[in-house]
């Protein structure tokens, strides 16, 4: 066969052709089964030839911190870019401790990708920055884009997504996340042409106008393919039963408001139409949802793996209610509303659940019950294949993590928020050391932990000798001195991510991690003890890492307030502001 | 003396930390936040190691990071509002009444905004001042130009204490749109000057 092949040094023909024995061009097409961009990050360190094939075929990449990289880096590597998903600011920024105006702007991207993707089809955003001037440029830009998802992004208004439906004809997903974006009306949804009918994936389930329920209407009959629909609250029972009607196949169904008072006909129309959701695995919204709906709902759960309740106000005899018609349920995200005996309910209900997120209905109320450490373990007896947990409480003990962490070996992810900073162990006043110990040491698994209540270095100690899988720590008001982060930075060799706040790690700390930081993504402290002359010795040794400081203008000269390390082969940014300065 | 007001924590300033809720009858009927701190660890009720207790102290205590790190505070109802910036860790979005789903508020590019004036009373003082927010450049500069206001205050109130080791220490303390007073320095600046509605300088008794 006769094909042409890519250049190659002639001397080593022997090995070449034992490392490659077949054209670069198939090897491109076996690799354009290789998804995961591990695996192709993998593949292009095999040789040479392997990094070129990989390039060539590679349509979709991942890049978890924008500033990692640069726009003009990544379209000269992957010439065939179709697909691209960006992630920009630190996660603490979504708890206010990243100043706005602070960058990720996705702007300088798109100049850059318009250029060289013209054939762009898809973007996803998380925590950037976006204008309505972005929006704009993006939707007229790209004549073959496709599917957009902005996730707790901000800087954009509703007239951004106005242009997106107007000009984006082929659109296939438009998904709206936690973003803080200007609600300006629900115009947007109006500007969808009448001969538009390629949206699969609609969710505005997080903006807060009113569209026009006719519109609406309309673009779900004309959209055949429709697959999910999250509408906001301002959509009533009724009005989502006359779209349900047109929605046979969806398979992720957001609710809106469900506090309509229906007459019986309507009511029966309702439970009706959710009785006719025979595919759907997912379901949320469920705002305002009354303890009257609760059958009604139930008919659309036979085949539900998946059910958001974080926005739905409920107590633990309607969450067993509806936990009763959902057999197949592997994840689950609630209210603490529903208190332990609501987790009791879980555990009865729910044998195969493998997520739990339980979130706080009233995180600055200190008195409330909400849930405790009796209804985390009745959970994990209940539900032995737990691999992931968000559980938000006022209280906890250490024998209770104990048992959870030996009852569901399996946790990979593990987030325990004990509400009250420091809080020790309630019956025995330690501190939570023991609890978290366990868990890494019965949780081999582990990938992300995120610790809290009193901790001192010897539960760092622990995570250190235990948590070799793991990937992503979150630690806050927790450690005794240095040596706690020590112990993490030395005994985690798969750690990525680490975000500190309000801990007494200061500069030796910062400093033993020296070797660390390039193989992680970023490294995040606030609040803690460095100071400014041990960042710019870390800057200075390590000249591959970005080391950008943000003071507090009201502290001390020499303290670093917040310190952000991350690996770039970019260089420094070039868009800091004015506070943020690049050591 | 000059006036020493006092951001952040009240043990930053040798204030006792035994001296537990003590109010100050003087306020009247305004809600007043205890101007003490009700951290978990401070009583000897919790039974920790000394050497626990002091790691956790000094990790909480530290002053260069004051900034973010407050801690409960008791307000007059009994109730403790937790001022700390960010915690718990939970993105407004998700527990905000759909009403103001919106997650924090949308910033628009730095305008020029009208002057925004608000009344600060000193404790004891009759007389009330306006400050400016808008011409400050953060919580240093206002608490200058708040020495300069009541510094002479203080000096006349020094001259009527009769030999009693007086230090002077105050604290100061902001109301904000809902009604809630609260500590001035926990918040980004921005966050205070919009926020702020009056000031109050308060002494802290022994």
């Amino acid at each position: 066969m006769s094909v042409a092949r890519r250049k190659k040094d002639a001397a080593g023909g022997e090995e070449d052709a034992r490392v490659s024995s077949f054209p670069d061009e198939v090897l491109e097409h076996v690799l354009v089964f290789l998804k995961s961009h591990k695996d192709r990050s993998a593949v292009s360190l095999v040789c040479k030839d392997w990094y070129a094939a990989e390039r060539w075929s590679r349509t979709h990449v991942f890049i978890g911190n924008c500033y990692s990289v640069s726009p003009q880096i990544l379209v000269r590597r992957f010439p065939n870019i179709r697909s691209i998903t960006l992630k920009g600011k630190p996660r603490f920024s979504d708890f206010n401790l990243v100043p706005p105006h602070w960058g990720a702007d996705i702007h300088s991207w798109l100049v850059v990708l318009a250029k060289a993707y013209p054939f762009l089809e898809e973007l996803r955003l998380k925590r950037m920055t976006v204008t309505d001037e972005s929006l704009d440029f993006l939707a007229t830009s790209f004549p073959n884009f496709r599917a957009l998802s902005l996730v707790s992004c901000d800087g954009f208004s509703t007239d951004g997504l106005a242009s997106i439906a107007t000009h984006c004809k082929n659109l296939t997903e438009m998904d709206i996340q936690e973003n803080d974006v200007l609600d300006l009306g629900g115009h947007w949804l109006s500007c969808f042409p009448e001969s538009f009918s390629s949206l699969e994936i609609l969710n505005f389930a997080s903006l807060n106008s009113e569209v026009s329920f006719d519109a609406l209407e309309r673009l779900v009959s004309r959209c055949k393919s429709l697959k999910v629909l999250k509408v906001n609250k301002c959509v009533s029972p009724e009005q989502l039963q006359r779209l349900l009607v047109k929605v046979p196949n969806l398979v992720d169904l957001g609710t809106g408001s469900l506090l309509q008072e229906l007459t019986i006909r309507q009511f029966a129309e309702v439970k009706s139409a959710l009785g006719n959701c025979k595919k759907l695995h997912t379901l949320s919204g469920l705002w305002e949802v009354t303890s009257l709906y609760i059958p009604a709902l139930s008919l659309a759960c036979a085949n539900l793996t998946f059910l958001n309740l974080s926005y739905a106000v409920l107590q633990n005899t309607e969450l067993a209610q509806l936990l009763a018609g959902c057999p197949q349920l592997r994840r689950l995200w609630v209210l603490d509303t529903v208190e332990d005996k609501g987790l009791e309910a879980v555990a009865s209900a729910c044998p195969g659940l493998e997520e739990l997120r339980v979130f706080p209905a009233a995180p600055y109320e200190p008195d409330l019950s909400g849930v405790t450490e009796s209804g985390f373990v009745a959970v994990s007896r209940g539900c032995p294949n737990l691999r992931y947990v968000l559980y938000f409480c006022r209280r906890m003990t250490n024998a209770a993590v104990e048992t959870v962490a030996k009852n569901c070996p399996n946790f990979t992810h593990f987030r325990l928020c004990i509400m009250n900073p420091c809080e020790p162990d309630y019956l025995t006043n330690d501190p939570m050391d023991e609890g978290f110990g366990a868990v890494v040491k019965h949780c081999s698994k582990i990938q992300r932990l995120a610790v809290s209540g009193l901790l001192t270095d010897r539960s760092f100690e622990y995570i250190g000798l235990y948590a070799k899988n793991l990937e992503t720590l979150s630690v806050a008001f927790a450690g005794s001195s240095d040596r706690g982060m020590q112990y993490v930075l030395q005994g985690c060799p798969k750690l990525r991510k680490l975000e500190i706040r309000d801990c007494p790690f200061g500069n030796a700390a910062l400093l033993s991690g020296l070797e660390r930081y390039e193989q992680m993504r970023s490294l995040w402290m606030s609040a803690c003890r460095v100071t400014m002359s041990a960042c710019r010795i870390l800057a200075r040794e390590m000249p591959r890492l970005n080391v950008e400081v943000i003071k507090d203008p009201e502290g001390d000269e020499a303290h670093a307030d917040k310190v952000y390390v991350y690996r770039s082969v970019a260089g420094p940014r070039t868009d800091a502001p004015p506070f943020v300065l690049t050591l | 003396m000059e006036l020493e007001l006092a951001l952040g924590l009240p043990s930053h300033v040798g204030f006792e930390r035994g001296n537990s809720r003590k109010r100050d009858s003087s306020c009247g009927g305004e809600s007043l936040l205890d101007l003490n701190c009700t951290c978990e660890f401070e009583s000897s009720s919790h039974g920790f190691s000394y050497s626990q207790r002091n790691a956790t102290r000094e990790a909480m205590d530290d002053e260069a990071c004051s900034e973010a790190r407050t801690l409960p505070l008791v307000c007059e109802d009994g109730s403790t509002r937790s001022q700390i910036v960010g915690w718990p860790p939970v993105k407004s979005c998700m527990n905000s009444p759909p009403e103001e789903a919106v997650c924090s508020s949308w910033v628009e590019p730095r305008e020029e905004e009208s002057s925004t004036y608000v009344k600060v009373n000193m404790e004891g003082v009759a007389i009330g001042r306006k400050v400016d927010l808008n011409i400050h450049q953060g919580y240093h500069t206002l608490l200058n130009t708040l020495a300069d206001m009541f510094g002479e205050e203080q000096r006349c109130r020094k001259q009527q204490m009769n030999g009693v080791g007086w230090k002077s220490t105050y604290t100061l303390t902001y109301k904000d749109g809902e009604g809630d007073w609260l500590l001035v320095g926990d918040v980004p600046w921005d966050i205070f000057v919009r926020s702020a509605k009056r000031l109050k300088i308060r002494r802290n008794g022994f």
